[in-house]
């Protein structure tokens, strides 16, 4: 059963030090909410680097190579037309196909992988069904450390969240009403 | 946060004196070279002025991009646009040699029997474009907006370090945007006046964009440098910050796209359609010889750098991108070279050792002339609204 210890904060300088504190302390499965965007808590979190870049870039390559050896195949191999003597196989004028399924594919790739890396659909998240998190869309600065099962402890975090300061701890079980 | 005191630029006079020497020196031997052969030293006169022209305008255009979309991160890197630009009357000064041999360059100033009658019907029909009076017509018309548009852009930045008065922002961006149309067409019209009508009949409607792209990414080039360059001093490299040159590597990284992007629209509008006007300035630059330099440019000009300038990181850290920036600046020399010579050496891939002396030549006078406008005023725009805003900006 997965499990989310929320803490509500004061300030986006209190929410970054507590994400570090707990950082330090060893939770490591943090969230951060903030009613507007504090660059400081994608440094805070310790967020790993995406991996989105590099799909799309081999996406982008293999669409490219995909439409470039189709060409090569139908226009010089299968099927090959003379015309005006023009050569059958002609590098410039296979790019530009090249290029746009290159793109398309690292488009579609980005679009797909999202929704997978998001695990789509998830239309909603059980944090929400905390009455105080409201605040998190207006002057609340709110932590969240994942707890599967019983790592970490619950006690333990609700006892680190209230040492750094949190003004209000609650706790989300998943798939509870 | 308050903008850090900054000292008013005054060194630089050691840098500025073996620049100006190293000038006189290369222009020098230049006419020396003249004295040899003519027609060969002006074409290498020509590689070194067109090279730093370009490195002039594509920072005046930046310069007026910048105040055109009221960018506020580049403020602390304007000062440095607006002196590198405001040297286009030293090219003034550089274009008499050009216009004083102009026979010996353009095929057009005096037709010969030898290009042939379709050639001479062409030259002729364009004869109410190209002629003496109307191109040193339209090189004054150039000149005076190129120097007039960076005078006042830098001069009413220096007026602001003083009174920090918004208004000279609002002027300045009146100036930038208004002007861009005026130096576009001006970059577009020099290009074809002074480096495509070397060929004698060959055109391309692309050629101004493809030597824009190319002079751009220079210029955003040389600002890494110099920023990587000064970062120890109390100039303006010691404010920049990983945010800027994550930008800049941006900007350069998507002008290496464009650049590449008319180069091949270019090639492939002309190999598609094989008209026998047009294919003779790609046969000379495919053949071997001259084709190896189109390889080169490539793999140097776009395969090796795109690859390079994905990565975030190295866009981040000044010294790795300080190193992708002077390859590039090698690589429009490249470019340039590259541009011109074959129409002084159609057979084979040969350069005038007169290409060396003028870069070195016309390159030592702009850094001195730079170094000169530079001295007395503040590193970066200290009266400017956004400076606080530009010193704070950080990579994504």
């Amino acid at each position: 059963m997965r499990r989310w210890v929320l803490g509500e904060f004061e300030s986006s300088d209190a929410l970054v030090a507590a994400l570090k504190g707990l950082r330090a302390r060893g939770f490591d499965r943090l969230d951060a909410y903030t009613p507007f965007p504090v660059e400081e808590t994608f440094e805070a979190l310790g967020l790993k680097r995406s991996k989105l870049p590099m799909l799309t870039l081999l996406a982008g390559l293999g669409g490219a190579g995909f439409a470039y050896l189709t060409q090569w195949f139908t226009n010089a191999v299968d099927y090959p037309l003379n015309v005006g003597s023009r050569p059958l196989h002609s590098v410039p004028t296979s790019i530009p196909i090249s290029f746009e399924l290159g793109v398309l594919s690292a488009a579609l790739m980005v679009f797909g992988a999202l929704m997978v890396l998001f695990g789509f659909p998830h239309v909603t998240h059980p944090v929400f069904e905390v009455e105080a998190f409201r605040s998190a869309s207006v002057d609340g600065f709110w932590a969240s450390v994942t707890v599967d099962g019983d790592t970490p402890s619950m006690d333990s975090v609700e006892e680190a969240l209230r040492e750094l300061g949190a003004r209000r701890v609650s706790v989300v079980v998943e798939g509870a009403r | 946060m308050r903008p850090p005191a900054l000292p008013r630029f005054e060194g630089g006079q050691r840098l500025q004196a073996i620049s100006a020497g190293l000038g006189v020196l290369g222009l020098v031997a230049t006419a020396l070279g003249a004295l040899l052969d003519v027609r060969r030293a002006l074409f290498g006169y020509l590689f070194g002025f067109s090279y730093w022209l370009g490195l002039c305008l594509g920072a005046l255009l930046l310069l007026a991009i910048f105040h055109a979309t009221k960018a506020r991160w580049p403020v602390v890197l304007r000062r440095a646009l607006e002196v590198t630009a405001s040297t286009a009357p030293l090219f003034l000064l550089l274009f008499i040699p050009l216009a004083l041999g102009m026979r010996h360059l353009y095929p057009w100033v005096a037709p010969s029997l030898e290009l042939g009658e379709e050639a001479l019907h062409v030259l002729a029909h364009r004869r109410p474009y190209n002629n003496l009076p109307f191109f040193l017509a339209r090189a004054a018309l150039y000149f005076v907006t190129w120097g007039l548009v960076g005078h006042l852009l830098l001069r009413w930045s220096v007026r602001q370090d003083a009174t920090g008065d918004l208004h000279w922002t609002s002027w300045q961006r009146r100036l930038g945007g208004g002007a861009l149309p005026a130096l576009a067409l001006t970059f577009s019209f020099m290009t074809l006046d002074w480096m495509m009508s070397l060929e004698a009949t060959w055109q391309s409607t692309v050629y101004g964009i493809y030597v824009f792209s190319g002079a751009f990414v220079g210029a955003i080039a040389l600002m890494v440098v110099a920023g990587e360059a000064t970062r120890q001093t109390q100039h303006f490299g010691s404010l920049l910050s990983p945010g800027h040159y994550h930008r800049l590597g941006t900007l350069m990284f998507a002008f290496i796209c464009f650049w590449a992007y008319i180069a091949f629209a270019q090639l492939l509008l002309i190999w598609v359609a094989g008209l026998p006007a047009e294919v003779g300035w790609y046969r000379v630059r495919l053949r071997a010889g001259w084709g190896d330099v189109s390889l080169l440019l490539l793999l140097g000009h776009f395969v090796l750098p795109f690859g390079a300038l994905l990565s975030r990181e190295l866009k981040s850290r000044p010294r790795y991108l300080a190193i992708v920036a002077l390859w590039m600046l090698a690589m429009h020399a490249v470019d340039v070279a590259w541009l011109l010579f074959p129409a002084l050496s159609p057979e084979r891939l040969a350069v005038p050792w007169t290409a060396l002396t003028a870069w070195v030549g016309v390159g030592g006078l702009a850094v001195a002339v730079t170094l000169w406008r530079a001295r007395g005023t503040y590193p970066v725009p200290v009266g400017d609204p956004y400076l606080v805003h530009s010193l704070q900006v950080r990579p994504p």
